[in-house]
């Protein structure tokens, strides 16, 4: 499983609910509804990316990144 | 401020700067009225000008220059400022309603200046020299000095601002008694901060005004902190955190998200593009570090990777104590989006660090970004102004660099004064 983040159009940012039960049917697991920004995060089999752009109020769906700061004891962070 | 009988003295004082020249007037004065003032062609005849006219009596409201060339006054209604043909006298007479009553139907009076087409100057014009070496007093870091925060009048009072990093020291005894709400969106960790970099980078935004040793190193120290543990203790997170303290800072109405933390990657990654963009539109501005991908002693400048480098978020570079560019700090990135906005002090920058070693000194664009969002909530108290407005106003009031403007941006981030108001409303525009 990979993370991902759903970012929902403009249209159906009222919906995010119906949206995530639809993401759930395309098979993922759904972690979090963020309404405030429109947005669902949750996780999805490494071949399950493209499926997810097909549901209906979907701007994109995207691969979570990381990131990392320098040790505490770096000069520069 | 130019005022009535100033063009007489101007030249007399001696402040011209080179290439400079005497103020050229045409014996008429410039009237600003308040913004209340319902009726200023009343105020206008009360002050013995009989012959007023009023943009509004012409089509558009494009007044025709012949048409009111024996009128007393000309009134320009939609900005509430009229023209006047008086003596000397007679608009100073005009200016005792100001000294008379703030609040009174006149702001300001001031000669009408004669303008020309920009020539070229014969003469070579000089960059202002800038003020050069801020180190360490004993009263405060070399960074509020450099932005003007002693100075400042305002503290963030009211201002929620959420730090959206390592997470924070709630034991730190200079944040006793401060409003602060902690939140971890890291499974299986605390909001404790067990690295030190969220405790530094809360420390310059909003420490306190009094620390119990040493020089003042925090900014809106009458803020409310929001710490959102969106990094574990070993330093690391993912994008689901990160965009869930957002969610999480925009809910609870924060104006000012700070993000000490990035990819270095050159791409545009599209969450941050919407929440920064969503994150506008309900009101919070989310600064985040450039970052410290540049090498430049070695001929490597970098690039602004995400979050910073979204369309909708703001980037913030590191100066030095010379104001000059810090050799780690990334340079503007082509993609849209990709620019540095405004630079702030990241070079040796003192602040709180977890008990028991209490302060620490570190360089980074991290540590350049706090400085922009203690500032912008010093701002949003000053002003009012949330969003774009309030990301506008730290851009336009930055201190230009003579540093190129890819790696610097707008400039030095700077702390409103006394006087800062006057940007939401004319209340002290003379």
């Amino acid at each position: 499983m990979i993370g991902v983040s759903v970012v929902v159009d403009d249209g159906h940012a009222d919906d995010l609910g119906r949206v995530a039960e639809a993401l759930r049917a395309h098979g993922m697991t759904v972690d979090a509804l963020l309404d405030e920004i429109g947005m669902i995060t949750g996780f999805v089999p490494p071949d399950g990316v493209a499926l997810l752009q097909t549901v209906a109020g979907v701007a994109s769906v995207t691969t979570q990144h990381g990131v990392r700061l320098a040790p505490p004891d770096a000069d520069i962070q | 401020m130019i005022e009535p009988g100033a063009e007489d003295t101007v030249q007399a004082r001696g402040v011209l700067p080179p290439g400079a020249e005497a103020l050229e007037t045409t014996g008429r004065f410039i009237v600003v009225f308040a913004d209340n003032e319902q009726d200023p062609a009343a105020a206008l005849r009360t002050a013995g000008l009989s012959s007023v006219a009023n943009s509004r009596d012409f089509a558009d409201q494009a007044v025709d220059p012949l048409n009111v060339a024996d009128a007393d006054a000309t009134i320009f209604s939609e900005l509430g400022i009229a023209v006047i043909a008086a003596d000397p006298g007679r608009a100073r007479f005009l200016g005792t309603s100001i000294e008379s009553d703030r609040h009174g139907p006149i702001l300001s009076i001031s000669p009408e200046l004669v303008h020309h087409v920009l020539q070229r100057q014969s003469t070579a014009t000089r960059a202002p020299v800038q003020v050069a070496g801020f180190v360490d007093s004993s009263a405060y870091t070399w960074g509020l000095q450099a932005t003007r925060v002693p100075s400042s009048p305002f503290s963030g009072k009211g201002i929620r601002v959420a730090v959206l990093d390592t997470g924070f020291d709630l034991t730190h005894p200079d944040f006793v008694g401060r409003s602060v709400t902690a939140q971890s969106f890291v499974p299986g960790e605390a909001p404790q901060d067990g690295h030190g970099h969220g405790t530094h980078c809360i420390g310059t935004s909003a420490g306190t005004k009094t620390p119990q040793t040493g020089p003042r190193y925090g900014i809106a120290y009458g803020a409310d902190i929001l710490v959102g543990k969106v990094l574990s203790n070993a330093g690391s997170g993912s994008d689901g955190g990160i965009i869930a303290g957002i969610n999480w800072a925009v809910a609870n109405k924060a104006p000012v998200i700070s993000m000490s933390l990035g990819a270095n990657v050159p791409q545009v990654h599209p969450p941050y593009t919407a929440a920064g963009r969503r994150a506008l539109n309900r009101g919070s501005l989310i600064i985040a570090a450039a970052g410290n991908n540049a090498n430049r002693p070695q001929g490597n400048f970098g690039f602004v990777g995400p979050p910073a480098n979204s369309p909708h978020i703001m980037a913030v570079a590191a100066l030095d104590g010379e104001l000059d560019v810090a050799f780690f700090s990334a340079r503007t990135n082509a993609v849209r989006g990709g620019q540095v906005d405004i630079a702030g002090p990241g070079l040796r920058v003192l602040s709180s660090w977890p008990m028991p070693t209490r302060y620490n000194t570190i360089s980074g664009t991290s540590m350049a970004t706090p400085h922009v969002a203690g500032i912008a909530a010093l701002w949003a108290e000053a002003t009012g102004f949330r969003g774009r407005q309030l990301w506008a106003t730290l851009v336009q009031e930055g201190q230009r660099l003579l540093a190129p403007s890819l790696d610097v941006g707008s400039g030095l981030v700077i702390a409103p004064q006394r006087d800062s108001q006057s940007i939401s409303s004319d209340d002290v525009s003379r």
